[in-house]
């Protein structure tokens, strides 16, 4: 049924928007398409808890890795 | 696997996105699995809504406080957006929460386009937009203003504020009068769903655990909450209940902290056996029965006592929801203050169990009100006054309803409509003759088994009752009642109380309940019974010919004014003598007896009849003493006296009538024999008569005693036992005690004057001597007349001698047997030789 399909993925599309502006509220730092990977991690079974996790650590990462670079530059 | 590959690629999409490597990084391969290894972290524990829910409150909360109120509204409006049909909304806001730096200090806010949208100001209206929407083109519209219009400007309006009238309210002072709906829109209050979102999610808890059969933990109090819903009868998480019979039976489903779970089935199963027993009453208080309107009493006074109880359970509910002081929780203390509450209930329910397994169709219809009337007399004598009264609510409600017919039968004599199963008396013929109405149409209802058809505890009275329904309603085919109910000083639906038999029996603790009960009712039926008992003797001795019946009776059979029977006697005896053909003609007879009985003032001549019964006469030619017994002189009786003697004829005083009209033919016969007599010549003094004729003489002596001696018994005999009767009948305390008088009366006159079958042969032999009267008559007569004559009278002397030693030991005999003082006395008098 393509209107059923439709409508849910308009919803779906809703939903997403409206949480990518809660979490610009909260600033959270996620653009709209890590939204979407952690929304569909989370409907797989992801912990939350986790996925947050992971996520502070791989910005850490990046952070670590952008002082590095730029300690390196500035030798 | 294919989960497992998802969220692989999901992962390196997001590593991808946030990191922002290429695929072709070499660290990526060993980043991707760190970071998958990382979403397989089963450490943590599951996200609570309820306190994503606090967290996002308490974040809106903050913003206001820290003034950023665009921040809460925008924050809250977005909350309010989502679809609340999501399943992993609350891990998703969990996840935004975790990821969440610091939002009020460093917040890049920037309105969305869709927001900016909906935020456009519109520009404000302008003069000339207003007055190209209404132009001041109305007449009058400039006229000048009616005074009485205040303005705040006005000097004169000023003046007039005291006199304006105060505004009621500060708010929706002006109102367009036809648009009610915006009026009504302004006093709506919007309920606030979220109030009874912790509701619905228990509800949901609490069906998940009635749809399945595992184990669910409740709280204690939830416990308690579903056994007084299901004792109240309503349906049940942790009860099912069996819609037809209202059995309740315990599901097994669920458990609580404080208590083992063997301990927690136990009760429950306890509770639910009491809601059976409730279930039960409820399931018999809406079964119909449109024919027997005492159980819809009994109904109605159980369904009281089930409100009362669902009052009291709710007031049990409401010391949980609404405590006044501080309580402990407690299944168990539940269980005892239940069981308490509901103990005469259950009990009434037994009772009233066994009471319609007796009530089937064919059996007795009182099973359930017998059944309660043993519980409650049960129940006080042991002192149970809890049971005691709760039984007798229903007994009493329904002996009301059942009185009520009682009371309609003894006040009108008529039968109440659509009770005939339900009744004691049924109307077995309703074309019955008048002269039978009292025996025949009305019978007492009876079970197969015999039983009477009534509560057990209204038997002693039924009988009483059914005689004073019999005399209201002969009373009523009298014509001397009105057929409507008269007015009762005494009702026996106000007496039928409880409080009223509590009152009484509080005061007299020795007295039992069923004495009391049978005290009552007896009250009430005397106050009816004596009216109509009274009026219905009244009645028929007075007013409807029993008393003038019976005087009638003693001059036209019992010959008590003998100048009359003379009078008759000695008509009929002179056509007999004349051998006239027709004196035993009927009609001649009846004016014969009509001129001569009819003469009293004590008898209605239009009322006797005198005939012959042509099917036992005897032959023309025999003797006149034969021809005389079967002389019938009748007297009419009336329907109500019909239905006293049983008979619309005197056979019996008509028999008796024929023995004495026998005894006087005799006498008629002997008697003028002096007259010759006298004219006996006697040729010296002391000159001794021929032997004939002194033996005639002696014949005719002896004949004349005998004659002497049944006449004295027959008269004397029949006035004894009519005066007996006659005083009997004055004292009698009913129709049927009347009925039985009459009966032994004529029992007594058959037996006294040998007219029974029984004693046929002792009769026979004192007709026999009759006729040998008869027959000696004219030979007397000869010899009298001609004293020269030789007749010889041996053989008639042996022969009467031989007769009458037969009849002296008969009747000696009969006596001694039958104990009849008359017949000894006759014996006596028979047997005296001179």
């Amino acid at each position: 049924m393509p209107a059923a399909d439709d409508s849910k993925r308009k919803a779906a599309r809703e939903t997403i928007d409206i949480l990518h502006e809660i979490s610009t509220l909260l600033n959270t730092h996620l653009d709209r398409q890590s939204l979407s990977y952690c929304v569909s991690l989370i409907e797989n079974g992801v912990n939350p808890e986790a996925l947050a996790k992971v996520i502070q650590e791989l910005r850490a990462q990046n952070e670590r890795y952008e002082i590095e670079r730029a300690e390196t530059a500035a030798q | 696997m294919a989960h497992a590959t998802a969220i692989s690629e999901l992962a390196e999409c997001l590593f991808v996105s946030i990191k922002g490597t290429s695929r072709d990084d070499p660290a990526f391969r060993g980043h991707k699995e760190q970071t998958i290894e990382g979403l397989r972290d089963s450490g943590h524990a599951r996200t609570n809504q309820f306190e994503v829910k606090e967290r996002l409150e308490g974040l809106v909360e903050k913003f206001g406080v820290l003034n950023r109120d665009d921040l809460a509204d925008a924050l809250q409006l977005r909350l309010n957006e989502l679809p609340t049909n999501s399943l992993y909304l609350p891990e998703l806001l969990s996840l935004l929460l975790e990821l969440s730096n610091g939002p009020f200090e460093r917040n890049e806010y920037e309105p969305s386009e869709k927001l900016l949208q909906g935020n456009v100001v519109e520009d404000e209206p302008t003069w000339q937009d207003i007055l190209d929407d209404d132009p001041l083109s109305e007449d009058g519209i400039w006229d000048d203003v009616k005074g009485g219009y205040h303005s705040s400007g006005d000097e004169a309006a000023r003046d007039g504020d005291d006199y304006s009238d105060p505004t009621a309210s500060t708010s929706a002072t002006s109102f367009d009068e036809d648009d009610l709906n915006a009026t009504a829109r302004q006093h709506f209050v919007q309920p606030d769903l979220q109030l009874l979102e912790d509701i619905r999610l228990h509800q949901g808890d609490l069906r998940g655990a009635n749809n399945s059969h595992a184990l669910a933990t409740f709280s204690e109090l939830a416990v308690i909450r579903e056994v007084i819903t299901m004792l109240q009868g309503l349906p049940s998480c942790i009860f099912t209940t069996h819609e037809a019979s209202g059995k309740v039976r315990y599901r097994g489903n669920c458990s609580i902290f404080t208590a083992q779970q063997s301990t927690l089935r136990h009760l429950l199963e306890l509770l639910a056996s009491c809601g059976t027993h409730l279930g039960f009453l409820r399931y018999w208080t809406q079964q119909k029965n449109e024919v027997a309107k005492f159980l819809q009493s009994m109904q109605s006074a159980v369904y009281g006592l089930l409100s009362i109880l669902t009052i009291d359970l709710g007031s049990l509910a409401q010391r949980y929801i609404s405590p006044m002081s501080e309580q402990v929780v407690s299944i168990a203390q539940c269980h005892a203050e239940i069981e308490d509450l509901t103990r005469p209930l259950v009990r009434l329910s037994e009772v009233i169990q066994n009471g319609t397994v007796l009530d089937a169709p064919i059996l007795s219809r009182f099973g359930v009100i017998d059944a309660l009337y043993d519980e409650a007399c049960l129940a006080h004598r042991i002192g149970d006054q809890q049971i005691f009264i709760t039984v007798l609510k229903p007994l009493l409600a329904g002996l009301q309803t059942y009185s009520r017919l009682v009371q309609h039968w003894v006040s009108t004599g008529g039968l109440p409509e659509g009770s005939q199963e339900y009744f004691f008396v049924r109307d077995e013929n309703q074309d019955c003759v008048p002269s039978d109405v009292w025996h025949n149409r009305f019978v007492t209802n009876r079970t197969a088994e015999g039983q009477i058809n009534a509560p057990q505890c209204v038997h002693p009275l039924l009988q009483r009752a059914f005689d004073t329904g019999k005399s209201r309603a002969f009373l009523v085919l009298l014509g001397d009642v009105d057929s409507a109910l008269p007015p009762m000083n005494l009702t026996v639906s106000t007496v039928l109380e409880s409080s009223t038999f509590e009152h009484l029996l509080s005061e007299d603790s020795l007295q039992s309940f069923d004495q009391l009960l049978l005290e009552t009712l007896d009250t009430c039926l005397t106050a009816q019974a004596a009216d109509s008992t009274l009026a219905l003797l009244n009645a028929v001795l007075h007013d409807h010919g029993l008393l003038s019946t019976l005087k009638a009776i003693e001059f036209l059979y019992f010959s008590k004014d003998g100048g009359i029977l003379q009078s008759f006697t000695e008509t009929l005896f002179g056509r007999i003598d004349r051998r006239s053909k027709t004196w035993a003609d009927p009609f001649m007879l009846t004016e014969l007896a009509e001129n001569t009985f009819g003469a009293s003032s004590n008898v209605d001549m239009h009322l006797i009849t005198v005939r012959t019964d042509s099917k036992k006469a005897p032959a023309a030619s025999a003797s006149e003493i034969k021809q005389l017994e079967h002389l019938e002189v009748g007297y009419a009786l009336s329907w109500p006296v019909q239905n006293i003697t049983r008979t619309n004829k005197l056979t019996i005083h008509a028999a008796t009538f024929a023995f004495l009209l026998q005894v006087e033919y005799c006498s008629h016969l002997l008697h003028p024999q002096i007259f010759v007599l006298r004219r006996l010549p006697l040729q010296n003094p002391g000159q001794k008569l021929q032997a004939t004729l002194r033996y005639a003489l002696g014949l005719r002596n002896r004949l004349l005693w005998y004659l002497g001696v049944l006449r004295a018994h027959i008269t004397m005999t029949c006035s004894l036992l009519h005066r007996q009767v006659t005083q009997q009948m004055n004292q009698a305390d009913g129709i049927d005690a009347m009925a039985s008088a009459w009966q032994d009366y004529e029992t007594k006159l058959q037996t006294s004057l040998l007219l029974t079958r029984k004693l046929s042969p002792i009769r026979n032999a004192v007709i026999g001597i009759l006729e040998l009267c008869e027959r000696c008559a004219p030979k007397l007569d000869f010899v009298l007349q001609d004293s020269s004559l030789y007749v010889n009278f041996t053989a008639t002397v042996d022969e009467m001698d031989k007769a009458l030693s037969f009849v002296v030991a008969g009747l000696r005999a009969v006596s001694r047997a039958g104990g009849e003082a008359s017949l000894a006395t006759l014996a006596e008098n028979l047997d005296w030789k001179g």
